[in-house]
């Protein structure tokens, strides 16, 4: 119990040293006065936000922080998914500028269990910041539904690198599960209207 | 004219670029999902690209920081909102295409 209480405290105290940090920025001047008006909001703000900003894995009693991941690591992660995205944009904008458009958009299923739901959040969002993939949907169990513009897309979807990036930044083990028998080509008809 | 300004030129036009092509994309892609694959292209390289201009145009200062905040604002903002979008035409079934090469199979 003690132990949650302190976790709780630095919790609170990192919170309002972004958030001041922040009104600093947005600020510009380092009167006393504004500062100290800053600093006793962004305690206050941090006060009433923290029971928000903890997030309960459905079914199971493990709160979870929001901002709770390695910085260090995160860094890094930032910097890869820059270059993923790099290359993603270059592909599509080579789909996109073809004279004779032949891409093949499928919808592609993996199965990628987390522990931590910011995780599941942190690689539906690098999905779709990843131009040519699109997360349609992530599911309690940890099933995720991809709209993928090409074939070279949905593989490397199905190759896993990402989901194992993602495990690595929330020190979760990766149970990445392709689950290919359940991609199917789309057609118009296929959908209930 | 410095060589700031010209490195700023040449990152905004890149940027600017890519903001092109999403609205070729845009016009040529058939189908729903497929526009919105073309629409991500220029809100995150277009966007990188176009802030980077902006902050070495501006400097190390405070307005270079405040691109630099807004930058990361739509970068966390802009994947919900196409997420929505996507899931609600999925679950609303939204019609689907097979792409261009595949139209004779059907």
């Amino acid at each position: 119990m003690r132990r949650r209480q302190k976790q709780k405290l630095s919790q609170s105290l990192g919170l309002a040293l972004g958030l001041f940090l922040v009104w600093i920025l947005l600020s510009g001047k380092f009167e006393i006065k504004f500062l100290l008006i800053g600093f006793f909001s962004s305690l206050a703000i941090s006060y009433v936000c923290l029971p928000f900003l903890t997030i309960k894995k459905t079914g199971s009693d493990k709160a979870f922080f929001v901002f709770g991941v390695n910085y260090f690591k995160f860094f890094f992660y930032c910097i890869w998914l820059l270059k993923e995205i790099f290359k993603a944009a270059l592909d599509v904008t080579k789909e996109i500028l073809k004279i004779h458009m032949d891409y093949e958009p499928r919808i592609v299923f993996f199965s990628m269990p987390f522990e931590n739901p910011m995780a599941s959040v942190v690689l539906a969002n690098s999905i779709i910041l990843t131009p040519g993939t699109i997360t349609l949907d992530v599911t309690d169990e940890g099933i995720f539904e991809v709209h993928a513009l090409s074939k070279g897309a949905a593989e490397d979807m199905l190759s896993g690198a990402m989901a194992r990036r993602v495990a690595d930044l929330f020190g979760e083990t990766c149970m990445f599960v392709p689950l290919p028998e359940r991609e199917y080509l789309i057609t118009a008809k296929e959908v209930p209207r | 004219m410095g060589i700031r300004v010209i490195l700023a030129m040449f990152f905004l036009g890149i940027g600017l670029f890519f903001f092109f092509v999403t609205t070729i994309g845009v016009f040529r892609m058939k189908d729903f999902y497929s526009q919105l694959h073309a629409a991500g292209v220029s809100e995150t390289v277009g966007l990188i690209l176009s802030s980077v201009g902006l902050f070495i145009y501006e400097g190390f200062t405070w307005t270079g920081l405040k691109i630099f905040m807004v930058f990361l604002a739509v970068f966390l903002a802009s994947p919900i909102g196409t997420h929505i979008i996507a899931k609600a035409a999925y679950k609303n079934g939204d019609p689907k295409d097979q792409g261009p090469s595949r139209e004779g199979e059907r």
